[in-house]
C-alpha cells in the first residue's frame, strides 16, 4: 500500500482540525448542559381541569396544601404569566395537543367535534421514536379519536357522563376495550395506569399525556380527604363580591354548582390536594426508577375558574380568573437555575412546540404556539408582547362570543351581540373591576389595542 | 270525568285572581330588581346577607311558587283554569325574562330553545305535580271543613303526581345521579340543539 505523502500545508491543516475537535469536545463538556444532552428527555405532561393559577401552596394560597406541586415549582420553573387562548375545556385541551388555536384545530366549544386530521404532538413524538400514551380525559365532542397505533401506544380514556367522567367507579376504555373499574377513584386509577406505562417504558424515551378529570366539579375526593380544611373559614378567602348563592345567578344555572359556594370551594381545595398526592406518587416513582433527571415533568391546568369574582362562577369569560393557569416545568438534567419564577407570557398552544423542541423534533409550521425552551435555558428572552383570546358560543351557557387582546398591561375585549367592549389596566386593576374604555387613559391606548386585535382577527378569518 | 272542585261563594275576579297573582309577581319583580342592585349593600356582611336572602327567596318563589299560590287561589274561589294560569304566572314571567336576557347572546330561535333546557322546562313541568298535590291537599281541607261530596283522589291530580315522579326521574336520577343529576337529559337536549341549529 503506497504511503500517502503529506504536504506541509496538509499537515498543519490536520493539526488544526484535531485541535478544533478537542476544543469542541471540551467546550461541550463545560457548556450549559440544557438540552445539549444526547439522550432525548422522557416527558410526562399532567393536565388538570379547572385548576386556577393561584390555587397552589407555592402561589401563597392561605390554606391549600399542595406539597408535590410546590416541590415541582421549587425544583423547576413556575410560569407566573401562563394563559389559555380559550378558557373552556375542550378547545383548550385540543390546543395543548395540537399547538393550535381553536379557529385552526376546529374544536371551538364543547359542541364542535375533534377532527382526526389534526396532528397531535403525541403523533410527532411517536414518529420520532417515542413510546407514547394518552391517559385520561379526552372530552372533545364527537366520537373518540383514531389515535391508537397512529399517535399513541396506549390510549386510556372514558366516555361516562358525556366524556366528563365520574370520580368513582368510572369505566375506562383501555386500548379500545371497555373495563369496569369498581371501587376506584379516578385520579388514582389514571395515575396507576400512567405509572404502569412509565415502568414498562423506563428505558425511554417515552411521553405520557396524563389528563385528569380532577379538579372539575363535583369535586369529589376519597374518604380520607373529606374532613380536610373543615375548620377553615373559606368565605374569608373568597373575593369580597362573592355570596353563597352566586352559582344561582342569572344565566348561571348550568354551571353545575347549584348550592353553597363556600362548601364547593372547600371541596375544590380538597380535590386539588387529593390530586397533588397522585402527582407525588409519580415523582417518587421516577426517582425510584432512577429516571427523574432525564424526565421532563410539565404540569398545567386547562383553564381557571371563578369563585364569585364579579359575581361570576365557572370559566369562559376573558378575565384573569378564567384565562390564567398553573404552569410548571421540572427537568433536572436540562433546566438552568431551577426554582425560578418566569414572567414571560406562555400559552397552552406553546406546550406542543416546546416539547417537540426539547425532543429535537421539528415543529410543524401549522403550530401557532412558540417554544419556550429559551426560557427553560434561562435566556433573557421575551416570547411575546401580547396574545389573542378567542371564545365561541357554547349553548346554553350565556357567555357571548368574543375576541380579545391581552398585553402585559392591558386586556381589551370585543363581544359579539349587545355587550359593550371592555378595557382593563391589568397592572393597576388585576381583578378587572374597572372598565376604563371611556377614561382618558383608556382612550389613549385604545387605538393601538384595537389595531392589534384587528390584526389577530384578520389572521383568524383568513383561515 | 268529574267536575273540577271549586269553593262556593265566588269572589270578584280581582279579589280571587288579580290580587294574589299580582302580589306574587310584585314580589318576584322586587327580588329580581334587588338581586341586580346588590352593589348598594357594599361588599361586606350586609351585602352577603342581602344576596343570601334575596336569592334564596327568589329561588323558592320560582321553584315552588305554585305551592303558595294554588291554595290561595283555590280558597278564594278561583276556577281550575284560573288556578292553573295563576300558579304559572311567576314561573312564566321568569322564563320569558330569561329568554329576553339570553337573546343578547343567542339568536331568536336559540333563545326560545333555551326555554326547553332542563331547568326552565323541568320547572314548568314540575308545577303540574305541585298543583296536583295542592289540589288534593285543598280538597282534603275542604272535606275536613265538612263540605260533602268532595273526592280527594281523582284521575287528574293523580296523573299530575305521576308526571312529577317521572320528571324527578328525568331531572335527577337519569344519568349519574351521584355526580351529575339529569345529565342524560341534558346531553339529549344538547344533541337536539346541534341537530336544530348546527346541522350536525
Amino acid at each position: 500500500m503506497a504511503a500517502k505523502k503529506l504536504s506541509r500545508g496538509g499537515c498543519w491543516r490536520g493539526v488544526l482540525e484535531t485541535l478544533t475537535a478537542v476544543f469542541g469536545l471540551i467546550g461541550c463538556l463545560f457548556s450549559d448542559p440544557a438540552f445539549a444532552l444526547e439522550k432525548k428527555p422522557n416527558i410526562i405532561f399532567i393536565l388538570s381541569d379547572d385548576h386556577r393559577w393561584d390555587a397552589m401552596g407555592n402561589m401563597g394560597h392561605p390554606f391549600l396544601q399542595t406539597p408535590s406541586l410546590d416541590r415541582l415549582a421549587q425544583e423547576g420553573i413556575r410560569f407566573n404569566n401562563a394563559f389559555v387562548t380559550t378558557p373552556l375545556c375542550s378547545p383548550s385541551r385540543a390546543s395543548f395537543l395540537t399547538g393550535m388555536y381553536p379557529h385552526r384545530h376546529g374544536v371551538k366549544n364543547n359542541l364542535t367535534p375533534w377532527d382526526d386530521r389534526n396532528v397531535t404532538l403525541l403523533e410527532l413524538l411517536k414518529k420520532a421514536g417515542y413510546k407514547t400514551a394518552f391517559i385520561g380525559k379526552w372530552h372533545m365532542p364527537g366520537r373518540l379519536p383514531n389515535i391508537l397505533g397512529k399517535a399513541v401506544d396506549r390510549f386510556v380514556t372514558f366516555t361516562a357522563s358525556g366524556g366528563q367522567g365520574i370520580y368513582f367507579d368510572c369505566p375506562l376504555i383501555i386500548d379500545g376495550k371497555m373495563q369496569e373499574r369498581k371501587g376506584r377513584y379516578l385520579t388514582e386509577d389514571l395515575t396507576d395506569l400512567a405509572l404502569e406505562f412509565i415502568k414498562r417504558e423506563k428505558d425511554g424515551p417515552f411521553c405520557v399525556y396524563l389528563a385528569h378529570k380532577a379538579v372539575h366539579q363535583p369535586f369529589w375526593t376519597p374518604p380520607e380527604y373529606r374532613k380536610l380544611y373543615e375548620d377553615v373559614e373559606v368565605g374569608r378567602h373568597l373575593p369580597p363580591e362573592y355570596h353563597s348563592w352566586v352559582s344561582m345567578m342569572r344565566g348561571s344555572w348550568y354551571y353545575g354548582m347549584l348550592g353553597n359556594v363556600e362548601q364547593f370551594n372547600r371541596d375544590y381545595c380538597r380535590t386539588i390536594t387529593a390530586m397533588d398526592r397522585q402527582i407525588g406518587r409519580i415523582l417518587a416513582e421516577l426517582e425510584k426508577l432512577g429516571i427523574a433527571d432525564h424526565t421532563m415533568v410539565v404540569y398545567a391546568g386547562d383553564n381557571g375558574i371563578f369563585w364569585g369574582e364579579k359575581q361570576l362562577i365557572d370559566k369562559r369569560w376573558p378575565y384573569e380568573e378564567a384565562t390564567r393557569i398553573p404552569f410548571i416545568v421540572r427537568y433536572p438534567a436540562g433546566l438552568k437555575a431551577p426554582g425560578r419564577k418566569a414572567d414571560q407570557m406562555v400559552l397552552n398552544v406553546d406546550l406542543a412546540p416546546t416539547l417537540l423542541d426539547a425532543a429535537g423534533v421539528p415543529v410543524p409550521e401549522s403550530m401557532q404556539g412558540k417554544s419556550f425552551r429559551p426560557v427553560l435555558e434561562n435566556r433573557d428572552v421575551s416570547l411575546r408582547e401580547s396574545f389573542h383570546l378567542e371564545y365561541y358560543k357554547d349553548f346554553p351557557y350565556r357567555v357571548p362570543e368574543y375576541d380579545a387582546v391581552r398585553t402585559g398591561k392591558f386586556l381589551y375585549v370585543e363581544y359579539r351581540g349587545g355587550k359593550k367592549p371592555e378595557l382593563f389596566d391589568i397592572q393597576k386593576d388585576p381583578r378587572t373591576l374597572q372598565n376604563i374604555i371611556d377614561s382618558p387613559e383608556g382612550k389613549k391606548v385604545l387605538p393601538e389595542l384595537k389595531e392589534k386585535l384587528r390584526e389577530y382577527v384578520r389572521g383568524k378569518t383568513r383561515e | 270525568m268529574s267536575e273540577p272542585v271549586r269553593v262556593e261563594g265566588e269572589k270578584p275576579f280581582g279579589s280571587r285572581f288579580l290580587w294574589p297573582v299580582g302580589i306574587a309577581l310584585g314580589i318576584w319583580a322586587g327580588l329580581d330588581f334587588l338581586t341586580g342592585q346588590l352593589e348598594w349593600f357594599g361588599t361586606g356582611v350586609p351585602y352577603r346577607a342581602a344576596a343570601f336572602s334575596s336569592y334564596l327567596l327568589l329561588g323558592i318563589l320560582i321553584t315552588f311558587g305554585s305551592f303558595f299560590l294554588y291554595p290561595v287561589l283555590f280558597f278564594r274561589g278561583a276556577s281550575l283554569k284560573e288556578r292553573i294560569i295563576g300558579s304559572y304566572a311567576v314561573l312564566l314571567v321568569w322564563v320569558f325574562a330569561e329568554i329576553f336576557r339570553v337573546s343578547e347572546t343567542f339568536t331568536g330561535g336559540e333563545s326560545v330553545y333555551y326555554a326547553f333546557s332542563p331547568m326552565p322546562f323541568g320547572l314548568l313541568v314540575y308545577q303540574v305535580g305541585y298543583m296536583s298535590l295542592c289540589e288534593m291537599i285543598c280538597r282534603w281541607r275542604l272535606k275536613k271543613r265538612g263540605v260533602r261530596g268532595v273526592k280527594i283522589f281523582t284521575p287528574g291530580p293523580l296523573i299530575g303526581v305521576g308526571v312529577l315522579l317521572a320528571m324527578n326521574y328525568l331531572m335527577i336520577l337519569w344519568g349519574v345521579p351521584e355526580e351529575y343529576p339529569g345529565t342524560k337529559w341534558f346531553y339529549i337536549y344538547q344533541e337536539g340543539y346541534k341537530a336544530l341549529f348546527t346541522g350536525k
